[in-house]
């Protein structure tokens, strides 16, 4: 696989006179796994959000998949869209539908309504088929018929994961996925999204908090701070200096977030 | 830093913004009383005494006959009466209650904005804001008139039938669901639009997969709650002419029947009862799933 799957190239970004991205070049290939690490506030959302085309840039060019966003009418946003999954941190799953129904929606960007109404309310057999599998692969095959209401916060993350499984994109990302579990399950969850990038060569970019995790689990760290790129390495090649510094925040910043 | 004599002079002092709003309610309250000349006194004036007590006497003696002696030929016996008449009110109810759904869902959409785009452009704005403020307006006059008042209007203009009934509850309760409902929709977590949205939803199905389908609990609980409400204003109505058994309660009253009042009162109130204990059994359903996310 070739090809490049996100460019950015000196990126600024503001939100309400708050800078989010203050220049940010960086270029993540087709089947790379990319770590996003630094403390909140640093720019790793609106980074996520630049890479599925969800947000519109402010300055400075991003392609994405070898298309410039900018250029992207609706439809073809909507096209983008469609086929990357973006994991938010909240998981953004409707609560009072089941799983397999919350499943379902991660094809809503591909098929047109009716067949999207269908497969919610009346799914055919073998749709439900596939959505068993996916959630067969993230570990909680027997939840497919219970109100995701009623699953426990790791749950929940995994059927976000299935969702985004079930929507067959080119690239996962995933936004601070581990935030809300212990540390054993979050480790399994980074190692699940890992497994399933290697197996179906898809790009993941994944935010972290969690450095360790970051180090064992990604060949590539971008360390962000304050909107910009400290370091762009090999996990081998970080020092431990680079690390501590990324998190070695000064009285005002603490302050700020 | 307020300094230690502030904080020790506020503790003394009198007129607290509680304490005054208290007291302007009150003497308001007062003054209102003086105004009316209410006189408790007058309740037990006269034949108030004597009525009362005939009335809740009858309480314990329900008829089941007529007062005035078995129905004759062609009649209903009362219960059967009784029991058509809450029939009648039931279907007046559910039939209201069908029309206020549609009504409610079509205002409850076109008075929310959780499904305009993020950044409109100028033209789309202005029409978003007339679609908001219009419907915002039609729904504030459909329910500021009582549902009375709207039947009396019905009634006037095509006479006492089923469907000035009808579409006496229908509007009022159309303009109460819409604004409710609208209220449920634009308080819906708006991260979950969000997401479908960047996972290529048109705005339309995030809208409807993801809001309307998080509000579907809130809405459902909302509705069965106006149900109820829908039978009492049917059985209202009966006030107004429509023969619903409100109407046999006003008649029977008038003629100072406490009995047959009292046959009419408990029949409307056990199926008020039942209508109740069902709409709590769908909510205790539809809220298992959200008390055990709770739980968690």
């Amino acid at each position: 696989m070739k090809g490049e799957a996100f460019d950015l190239s000196d990126v600024h970004c503001h939100f309400q006179g708050f800078p989010a991205l203050g220049g940010v070049s960086l270029r993540i290939n087709k089947g790379e796994r990319v770590a996003l690490a630094g403390p909140s506030g640093c720019g790793k959302t609106t980074l996520l959000r630049l890479f599925s085309a969800s947000q519109a840039s402010c300055t400075g060019s991003v392609r994405v998949f070898g298309q410039d966003a900018a250029t992207m009418g609706s439809r073809e946003l909507r096209r983008h869209r469609s086929n990357i999954a973006l994991i938010p941190q909240n998981l953004g799953l409707v609560t009072s539908l089941r799983t397999y129904q919350n499943v379902a929606l991660g094809k809503i960007g591909k098929r047109r309504f009716p067949s999207v109404l269908r497969s919610i309310l009346f799914p055919s057999k073998a749709e439900l088929r596939q959505i068993h599998h996916c959630l067969e692969r993230v570990g909680i095959s027997e939840k497919l018929y219970q109100s995701v209401a009623t699953l426990s916060g790791g749950q929940q993350q995994r059927t976000a994961v299935a969702r985004a499984l079930f929507q067959e994109p080119q690239a996962i990302l995933a936004d601070e996925p581990v935030s809300s579990v212990d540390p054993a399950r979050a480790e399994s969850i980074v190692a699940l999204l890992n497994d399933l990038a290697e197996e179906q060569s898809l790009t993941l970019a994944v935010s972290l908090h969690n450095i360790d995790l970051a180090r064992r689990y990604f060949p590539r760290i971008v360390g962000m701070r304050a909107g910009k790129i400290i370091f762009d390495k090999a996990p081998k090649d970080i020092s431990d200096v680079e690390f501590t510094d990324l998190y070695n925040l000064s009285q005002t910043e603490l302050l700020d977030d | 830093m307020p300094s230690k004599f502030e904080i020790q002079s506020s503790k003394f002092r009198v007129l607290t913004p509680r304490r005054s709003t208290l007291l302007v309610l009150a003497a308001t309250g007062l003054v209102c009383a003086i105004y009316l000349k209410l006189n408790p006194a007058q309740l037990l004036s006269g034949d108030g005494w004597k009525i009362a007590s005939d009335f809740f006497a009858a309480a314990l003696n329900p008829a089941l006959e007529y007062e005035d002696g078995p129905a004759g030929a062609g009649w209903d016996p009362l219960l059967v009466k009784a029991a058509k008449g809450m029939l009648r009110t039931f279907q007046y109810a559910l039939m209201a209650m069908s029309i206020s759904l549609i009504g409610g869902l079509i205002f409850g959409f076109l008075g929310s904005h959780r499904w305009w785009p993020r950044e409109p452009g100028r033209i789309t704005k202005i029409i978003l804001h007339t679609i908001y403020i219009s419907t915002r307006a039609v729904m504030a006059f459909s329910r500021s008139i009582h549902e009375l008042i709207w039947g009396l209007l019905f009634i006037t203009a095509i006479g006492l039938s089923a469907e000035a009934a009808v579409i006496a509850i229908a509007i009022p309760y159309s303009g109460t669901l819409g604004k409710i409902f609208s209220e449920i929709l634009d308080e819906q977590n708006p991260l979950t639009f969000q997401t479908l949205r960047d996972t290529g939803a048109s705005a339309f199905s995030a809208f409807l997969f993801g809001t309307v389908a998080g509000a579907i609990p809130d809405l459902l609980t909302y509705t069965l709650y106006r149900f109820e409400c829908a039978l009492r204003a049917s059985a209202v109505l009966g006030f107004v002419g429509i023969e619903t058994i409100g109407y046999y309660i006003f008649a029977s009253g008038n003629e100072l029947h406490w009995r047959e009042v009292w046959t009419y009162l408990y029949i409307l109130i056990i199926v008020m009862i039942i209508v109740d204990r069902w709409g709590a059994s769908v909510r205790r359903r539809l809220n298992a799933h959200t008390a055990a996310a709770c739980i968690r």
